[in-house]
């Protein structure tokens, strides 16, 4: 068990930063997910610190020791493939021996060795049969298996259970997250899921444009994203952002006015009251939101489309040029009706513009 | 993948042209089987004889002491089995180190190396005869096997490229990081994949290095002359002797008929050297 | 261990290093093999044709090799050598290279073409098709000899007989028709290649965009010279590209059929040329010289290919 630690790292393909200095420290035992969109950095991230790319710039370190040269076979990092990458020719067993024999163990060890991960996995009575044969699941979790048998320094995880179907994924998140708090194996795990980042990680650390955006736990990511690409890339659907500027303040109050409306709003509800001036994105998520079809002190609008889900009802409701949405557990109305939107003073967000 | 039926007519002239060139291609080695099993008058009867009765002393005397033609057929069998052998592996590897690898130089290397291929022996084949003079290596099965391999080489390393990258990445990078070295993953875990690619390239390097001409013409002279070489011999000052000739061509065609059986299925990425998949 | 640590850090974390490198040790051993042979056998080789190519040397008529500058390229290009050079040589090898492989290119094109329409048979045809491939181009050079013969060859025999009289001719030994002789022996063997490559292209062409043109109410033909050729193109450049490659290195055959280069040098190619320098002439420094002319036409063409086709 370990903890590792990146500085600074940077790579470049070409022309294209593929990561811009990208510093984060991952603790012993945690359950870190990079979590991005697609061509964010986040893989490359972890192929660096597997070993599998050589960083232009920037250090990895794995219990204090600095592997940033070292080749892939000497770091003691194990890796679980988005495809699994089993070895084709090779039966399950010589699939899970593989990492062991590569390390000189002795024939019976591995037997043990195997036997104890095939129980635990559940994989025991595959271990006959080649890759070919098994299903999905299987194939998922003798790919996991093989990362587990050798007790590596940490599990690297690329996007392990998007080639499941939707069913069995939200069943291997929970089998997944369990199985790391038993072993307390150290875990990087990339993935652009924000529910099953959300779910599984210990802490959430969010890229964009191979810099990294935001590091913190779930809560803390949903409720204070720090920039307002997070803001918006996290929740379901995501945080409502605007444009807007603020045109005056007092002491408790300050004044946003909005490409077509105005909106005075408290101000001791955010913590950051220093610079509130100028240029801003504004946000706030759907779910904070306040409807009402009575007339009251928030901004007016109209629905544009009622979209029910079921278990709730999301809103896209016209604000002046603008399209909130908004998320409600229940509520009927139709396009055309007016209705108000109130921004409870402790959920509004304000963002810089130029964070992106 | 049905179509509708086409008309008719067009069926059927489509139908026939096939056949037409069908026959052409096969015919004249039929007419090359019936002549070496005629008499030297026979093979140039008016009309053209089909029937007859079939005589088998050209064969026999193939193999006798004056021609000796399983000396040759041995040393094509041992220069195209070596350069086989050598090509593959080399080129398997050559092939290995520039899928997974950018290094300096790599690119140009990789250009230089594939366009080896298309490089005419007629161009080193003068400098190669005098070079293999100075070493020994005249006329031994070593230096034609050696020689030949310098375009088998790169028809391998080309060919395997292509079997190479239809094996997933992640695949060999898993090997890395479950402990092993380049080499191990090489023999461990690529070799056993590409194992049936490699059969195929070594397949179409034995027949490659069967028929080269060139080379083994010019670099053999009595003990590592090669079977197809051997024919020319047949041709004197004044005439050619063709029913041996043509009993030595239909024996030299056995074993290139038996690497047609193995191979058809993969003619097109073979020939293509792994440019389109068949 | 702290001091290990901080000793390491000192030591590389601080530059900011560029270490794109790291494999590139294991990868250039499994190089090396292939140099190794191929240094010797074939750089050596093409260094040594260079430095021929500036002196004069017959093999047999003097021992050691003397400088004589460009005078070789010169005495090609404008000097005795030319008139046979650019008057013969270089027309021929013109002539047979593009013929061969234009002639061969619509052949299979049209044979692909039927082919794909009959699903059932066209395992067979391709079967009987491709063998000549497989046969060594002496086996061809000898059997063609043997076909062409113009009094009791069976081809001129088989003409005669079927009152196609008129278009018996003296195939490969006469001026006239030496060179389409050549091209068509050549085709014999090597349309099928041609074949298979676009067949296999057209195999794997998009089904809906051919479809949508034929929904469309395409004729066939519009649909072939709008929808499949162009999809086709790709494809059928790389081939022919493979196919001219393999004409500029292509003698075998010519060295049976052609014994002393044809009636009137018909068939002396580039190549073959170069071959009866050096073998039966013994102007190692003449064959050098065309030997380096091959060289750049074929390493353009090679280049240009593995360009194109994106193999490197």
């Amino acid at each position: 068990m370990s903890k590792l630690r990146i500085e600074n790292l940077t790579k470049r393909y070409g022309s294209t930063l593929a990561i811009n200095g990208v510093s984060l420290d991952i603790r012993d035992h945690e359950f870190l997910v990079l979590l991005g969109p697609s061509g964010c950095g986040k893989t490359s991230t972890l192929r660096c610190i597997a070993g599998l790319e050589t960083p232009d710039e920037g250090t990895i370190f794995v219990d204090e020791m600095d592997v940033t040269d070292l080749p892939t076979r000497d770091r003691d990092v194990a890796m679980v493939f988005q495809s699994y990458a089993l070895y084709p020719h090779m039966t399950i067993y010589e699939n899970l021996a593989f990492p062991l024999r590569t390390r000189h163990m002795t024939k019976d060890d591995i037997a043990s060795r195997i036997k104890e991960v095939g129980e635990l996995l559940r994989i025991a009575d595959l271990l006959q049969r080649k890759p070919k044969q098994l299903s999905g699941g299987e194939a998922q979790r003798v790919a996991l298996g093989r990362a587990i048998i050798r007790e590596p320094k940490a599990f690297l995880m690329d996007e392990p259970l998007s080639n499941l179907d939707a069913i069995l994924r939200l069943y291997m998140r929970a089998e997944l997250k369990k199985l790391q708090k038993e072993l307390g194996t150290t875990t990087i795990y990339v993935t652009h899921d924000q529910a099953e980042a959300l779910t599984m990680a210990e802490r959430v650390a969010i890229m964009n444009h191979g810099a990294l955006q935001q590091v913190a736990d779930p809560k803390t990511i949903y409720e204070r994203p720090s920039t307002r690409f997070v803001a918006g890339f996290i929740g379901n659907p995501p945080m409502n952002l605007l444009d807007c500027e603020v045109v005056s303040q007092d002491d408790d109050h300050a004044m946003l006015e909005f490409s077509d409306f105005k909106c005075r709003l408290p101000l001791h509800g955010m913590d950051d009251t220093k610079s509130i001036d100028g240029k801003k994105v504004f946000g706030i998520r759907p779910e904070h939101i306040i409807v009402s079809k009575t007339q009251n002190s928030g901004v007016q609008g109209e629905i544009y489309v009622v979209e029910p889900l079921g278990s709730e009802v999301i809103i896209d409701v016209k604000v002046g040029n603008s399209i909130m949405k908004v998320k409600s557990v229940q509520f009927e109305g139709s396009p055309g009706e007016k209705l108000w939107l109130e921004f409870p003073e402790k959920k509004i967000h304000l963002f810089d513009v130029s964070a992106q | 993948m049905t179509r509708k039926t086409p008309r008719r007519i067009g069926w059927y002239l489509s139908a026939a042209v096939l056949v037409a060139f069908g026959v052409t291609s096969v015919f004249p080695i039929f007419w090359m089987i019936l002549a070496s099993l005629k008499s030297a008058i026979e093979i140039w009867n008016r009309p053209p004889l089909f029937i007859f009765t079939p005589n088998f002393s050209s064969y026999t005397d193939l193999f006798g002491p004056d021609i000796n033609y399983q000396k040759f057929l041995t040393n094509s069998l041992i220069i195209a089995v070596g350069t086989s052998a050598l090509s593959v592996t080399l080129g398997s590897m050559a092939a290995y180190a520039f899928t997974r690898g950018k290094f300096w130089g790599s690119k140009s290397l990789q250009m230089w190396f594939l366009s080896l291929k298309f490089l005419p022996s007629i161009v080193i084949i003068f400098p190669l005869f005098l070079e293999y003079r100075y070493f020994g290596l005249m006329d031994t099965q070593l230096g034609v096997i050696l020689a030949h391999s310098t375009f088998l080489i790169p028809f391998s390393l080309w060919l395997m490229k292509a079997y190479l990258q239809d094996l997933p990445r992640a695949i060999d990078e898993a090997a890395m990081v479950d402990g092993a070295s380049r080499l191990e993953t090489f023999r461990k875990i690529i070799l056993p994949l590409v194992a049936p690619g490699m059969a195929v390239t070594a397949a179409f390097c034995f027949v490659f290095s069967w028929n080269e001409f060139i080379i083994a013409y010019i670099l053999t002279s009595n003990s590592a002359v090669t079977a197809p070489t051997r024919l020319t011999q047949f041709r004197g000052l004044e005439a050619i002797d063709w029913p041996h000739l043509f009993s030595a061509e239909v024996v030299s065609l056995i074993p290139l008929f038996i690497m047609f059986l193995f191979l058809q299925r993969f003619l097109v990425r073979g020939l293509s050297l792994g440019a389109v998949k068949g | 261990m702290d001091k290990q640590v901080l000793q390491s850090n000192g030591k590389k974390g601080e530059q900011g290093k560029k270490s794109g490198r790291r494999f590139e040790l294991p990868f250039f051993f499994f190089i090396l093999p292939s140099l190794l042979i191929i240094i010797p056998i074939v750089a050596f080789p093409t260094a040594w044709v260079f430095w021929l190519s500036f002196q004069n040397w017959n093999f047999l008529s003097s021992a050691t090799p003397t400088f004589n500058g460009v005078n070789n390229y010169g005495d090609f290009l404008f000097g005795y050598n030319s008139a046979e050079f650019l008057g013969k040589i270089l027309p021929a090898t013109a002539s047979f290279v593009i013929g061969a492989a234009a002639l061969e290119f619509l052949l299979g094109l049209g044979l692909a073409y039927l082919a794909d329409m009959h699903l059932k048979g066209e395992k067979y045809f391709r079967t009987a098709f491709v063998i000549p491939v497989f046969m060594s181009g002496i086996s061809i050079g000898f059997l063609y000899t043997y076909i062409y013969e113009p009094s009791n060859g069976i081809l001129n025999q088989t003409l005669r007989g079927s009152g196609l009289g008129l278009l018996a001719s003296n195939w490969h030994t006469a001026l006239s028709s030496a060179l389409p002789t050549a091209i068509i022996t050549d085709a014999w063997q090597w349309t099928p290649f041609m074949f298979l490559i676009i067949l296999a292209g057209m195999k794997a062409l998009p089904r809906p965009v051919v479809e949508a043109a034929e929904v469309d109410g395409a004729t066939a033909l519009y649909r072939f010279r709008r929808v499949i050729l162009p999809l086709l193109s790709p494809i059928i450049i790389i081939a022919l590209l493979f196919r001219l490659l393999d004409l500029f290195n292509y003698l075998t055959v010519l060295y049976i059929l052609y014994p002393s280069g044809g009636p009137g040098q018909a068939l002396e190619i580039i190549s073959y040329f170069a071959l009866l320098l050096g073998n039966r002439s013994f102007y190692l420094g003449q064959a050098a010289t065309i030997a380096v002319f091959l060289l750049i036409i074929t390493n353009v063409l090679a280049f240009y290919l593995i360009r194109r086709g994106k193999f490197a």
